[in-house]
């Protein structure tokens, strides 16, 4: 029997959302392409127009885990918990990422995101670790499929005030 | 800018060169901006340790994973394109503690025209321990 995992949340398992759009601009490139090296210099494969240019890229792509911020999660999690109780912490289990085109500035790319699957475990201290496995395919403006996205969620519920709604 | 890695010469077996960081609040609070990624535990230490009841702010997993990117593209080199990537957060890391992400080559192999590695991936914590390990296919250039 679940102790958090209700009908209508199974309900949403493998059930295509609204699709969601990621337009990619130079600023959140480059300060995505910052962020992850600093303090050293960012690659400028990332950051150097001029640079780029001169690789097999033929110009600026983006690093390959800005897909970790691509907007699909929200959507879906919006969806997912009011169907759930209330949490006592959320932490990221794991991602899963394949990518299959480089994308660049200017795209705008469109992910379909779903509801891959949930499970409970219980925990030593008499609470419930939940697991929410999500994801997310993504195509670009010209329809080329440029990434599928898995995310593992996980959350902890309990040992006290379970308030499964 | 790193020096093109070419296909022909890698080793299976081969550790790559790792990256290492001590992330601090600017580091955290940096990728928190630019990842779109503000959730209290991991800036706000009152609300860690006294309402997620954690020992203390905790990294981002998706800070991890780009410092494992990191490892795996400064290697490669430009041409190089990580195909795949996949990593679980088995422990938590905390604020004000050095990560090393590190990768070794599993397997060197040839898929469709394509010359491909196979690497395990990870990141190690300032006391040596695995918290975060995964696996990666990278795609590099050949010299054929």
């Amino acid at each position: 029997m679940s102790k958090v995992i209700t009908d209508a949340a199974r309900a949403l398992i493998g059930v295509e959302l609204d699709p969601v759009k990621a337009e990619i601009d130079k600023t959140w490139v480059r300060r995505y392409a910052l962020a992850v090296k600093s303090p050293q210099p960012p690659n400028p494969l990332y950051t150097d127009e001029s640079y780029a240019a001169g690789t097999t890229w033929g110009g600026v792509i983006a690093p390959p885990t800005l897909c970790t911020g691509f907007p699909w999660l929200g959507p879906l999690l919006d969806k997912i918990n009011p169907s759930m109780g209330k949490y006592r912490v959320g932490l990221n289990g794991g991602n899963e990422y394949e990518l299959y085109e480089p994308v660049r500035i200017g795209d705008v790319l469109t992910g379909v995101p779903k509801l891959a699957g949930l499970d409970e475990k219980p925990r030593d201290d008499g609470g419930v670790m939940l697991v929410i496995n999500l994801e997310a395919q993504f195509t670009n403006q010209r329809g080329e499929k440029v990434l599928t996205a898995r995310q593992t969620l996980l959350r902890i519920y309990g040992p006290e005030n379970f308030t499964q709604e | 800018m790193a020096q093109q890695l070419y296909w022909e010469d890698v080793q299976e077996g081969q550790d790559v060169p790792p990256y290492s960081q001590m992330v601090g609040y600017m580091e955290l609070n940096r990728f928190a901006g630019a990842n779109d990624e503000l959730v209290p535990i991991h800036m706000d230490a009152d609300y860690a340790k006294n309402v997620a009841k954690l020992p203390d702010v905790i990294v981002m997993g998706n800070l991890k994973l780009a410092y494992i990117a990191n490892a795996v593209t400064d290697w490669a080199g430009d041409e190089g394109w990580i195909e795949k990537l996949f990593i679980e957060y088995r422990k938590m890391d905390f604020v004000n503690h050095t990560l090393t992400a590190k990768a070794k080559v599993t397997k060197k192999y040839e898929r469709d025209s394509r010359h491909l590695v196979d690497l395990d991936v990870w990141v190690e914590n300032d006391e040596g321990e695995t918290t975060t390990p995964g696996r990666a296919t990278l795609r590099l250039p050949s010299r054929q």
